[in-house]
């Protein structure tokens, strides 16, 4: 450092001229983190809505086996693509799928207090308001997650928009032991995961293809990209690659 | 010339960093949980007992080596390498805690030919999944193409098997979680090979690699250590 400091011109330390120093901004391009996390509260929030609107398993027999990869594929793996996002510049994403990362782990926490025996998780027909509170905040920075993906596109944008009210159905379900609020939340929930798993594979599609494979679903003139979006086959991004070297210079499948 | 930060707006510049592919060990490591779990699930070996003994491998190379792979990969630019290492991550992860959970007695799972529908449908949706980032890869490696498209037909015939309690589609299901492994290991080993050979293994598109390099600097600068 100290032979950097001998060797700069008055020049070179002050190009400006003003007394500050010089400044250049560094982007680097990283893999799209967003699919990761979608894909992890895609499959999280389909094995767990299904199994409380009663399509398979018991009430207190399937818990015990669930938990444990939904607290590690819709919480850790989501949490993770969603501290990724912060490096791909991504408010929506850094926000949202940490939050929801963050929650699956903590439903995994107490679903573990529960098969240790520490504590009983009630019925649904019981009001469990220490649970239900959870879905306040979740409701609300999910619906404001939907008002800022009006945008980017549709497909988002109906994740967290159903995301956003079936966390409110499900908040008054739980306050008050009601399954018909549970279930209509649960559904909401089930469209939401849906929308995910489209979201998370056009993203994907789209960077591994170079090429638009699903519709992006963009509002002209509301929404940050093109109409070309729309359209399969349309290129939408042009990567700085060196196609000879090796990942990270390039992008790779 | 640089810019200063008062003098406007700064320069901006993108730089790339090279690495090594995060999916050597990505491959290296889904195939080992697949051959050890893959195997047992067919019936192949050992008894309802033995995931006590191999529940830490799966827990630590499958789950956390692989997930170390996954988020390398969004710095290598995979995004097929971050969501199907990290898909697959958690789910070793979360079977690793499964078994441990029952080594410990705080739960009990089914037999391995029994119902067992929890599982049956995580296995649902780590199909849906797979073949997803199997058509992704489809657009520049075959390789990687086949051994997600197989280990996504592995797991739907393990939904079924878990789902009606199947020994036969258990056995099916089994064996083709080992051949998944055995094209992931092709797929891993072709990437390392190809890179310290410097030339492709497998078709790919792009051509011959010729990587940027100073081999007199550190690791990092150069190619290797």
């Amino acid at each position: 450092m100290a032979q950097i400091e001998r060797h700069a011109t008055p020049r070179e330390a002050d190009p400006g001229g003003d007394g500050t120093p010089p400044a250049r901004i560094h982007l680097a391009p990283i893999a799209p983190p967003a699919t990761l996390g979608l894909f992890g509260f895609f499959a999280s929030t389909m094995v767990v809505s299904t199994w409380l609107l009663g399509w398979w398993g018991t009430a207190t027999g399937s818990p015990p086996t669930m938990f444990e990869i939904a607290a590690f594929f819709g919480g850790v793996a989501q949490f993770a693509a969603g501290l990724w996002c912060i490096r791909a510049r991504d408010y929506i994403g850094s926000a949202l799928l940490t939050m929801w990362g963050t929650y699956w782990m903590a439903w995994g926490f107490i679903q573990a207090l529960a098969a240790a025996h520490v504590i009983t998780v009630p019925p649904l027909t019981t009001p469990q308001q220490g649970f239900a509170v959870w879905f306040i905040p979740l409701a609300l920075f999910t619906s404001l997650g939907a008002v800022a993906a009006l945008r980017e596109n549709l497909p988002l944008f109906t994740v967290l928009a159903t995301v956003g009210a079936g966390s409110a159905f499900v908040c008054g379900g739980f306050w008050g032991g009601d399954t018909t609020w549970i279930k209509v939340g649960a559904w909401l929930f089930v469209i939401g995961a849906c929308a995910a798993w489209y979201t998370g594979a056009m993203v994907l599609f789209e960077y591994s293809w170079g090429r638009v494979v699903l519709p992006f679903g963009v509002i002209p003139g509301l929404m940050k990209l093109s109409r070309a979006a729309n359209r399969p086959g349309a290129r939408i991004s042009a990567p700085v690659e060196y196609g000879l070297g090796q990942p990270g210079a390039r992008r790779v499948p | 010339m640089q810019s200063s930060i008062r003098s406007g707006r700064p320069e901006a510049r993108i730089v790339l960093q090279p690495l090594a592919a995060p999916s050597v060990l990505g491959y290296f490591a889904l195939a080992s949980a697949l051959i050890v779990y893959g195997s047992w699930f067919a019936g192949g070996w050992g008894t309802e007992k033995d995931p006590s003994s191999f529940f830490p491998f799966l827990l630590l190379f499958g789950g956390v080596g692989q997930l170390g792979a996954a988020l390398w990969s969004y710095r290598a630019r995979s995004a097929v390498g971050a969501a199907l290492h990290g898909s697959w991550a958690a789910f070793w992860m979360g079977l690793g805690v499964i078994y441990l959970l029952v080594t410990t007695k705080t739960i009990t799972v089914p037999p391995r030919d029994a119902h067992w529908g929890s599982l049956g449908q995580w296995m649902i949706y780590m199909s849906v999944i797979t073949f997803t980032t199997a058509f992704a890869d489809l657009a520049r490696d075959r390789v990687g193409f086949l051994a997600q498209a197989v280990l996504g037909a592995a797991a739907a015939c393990a939904a079924v098997a878990l789902l009606l309690g199947s020994s036969g589609w258990e056995e099916v299901a089994g064996w083709l979680f080992v051949a998944a492994a055995a094209v992931a290991i092709f797929a891993g080993t072709a990437l390392m090979m190809g890179a310290i050979y410097g030339r492709a293994f497998i078709p790919q598109r792009g051509g011959k690699a010729d990587p940027v390099a100073y081999e007199h600097g550190d690791p990092g600068v150069k190619v290797g250590q």
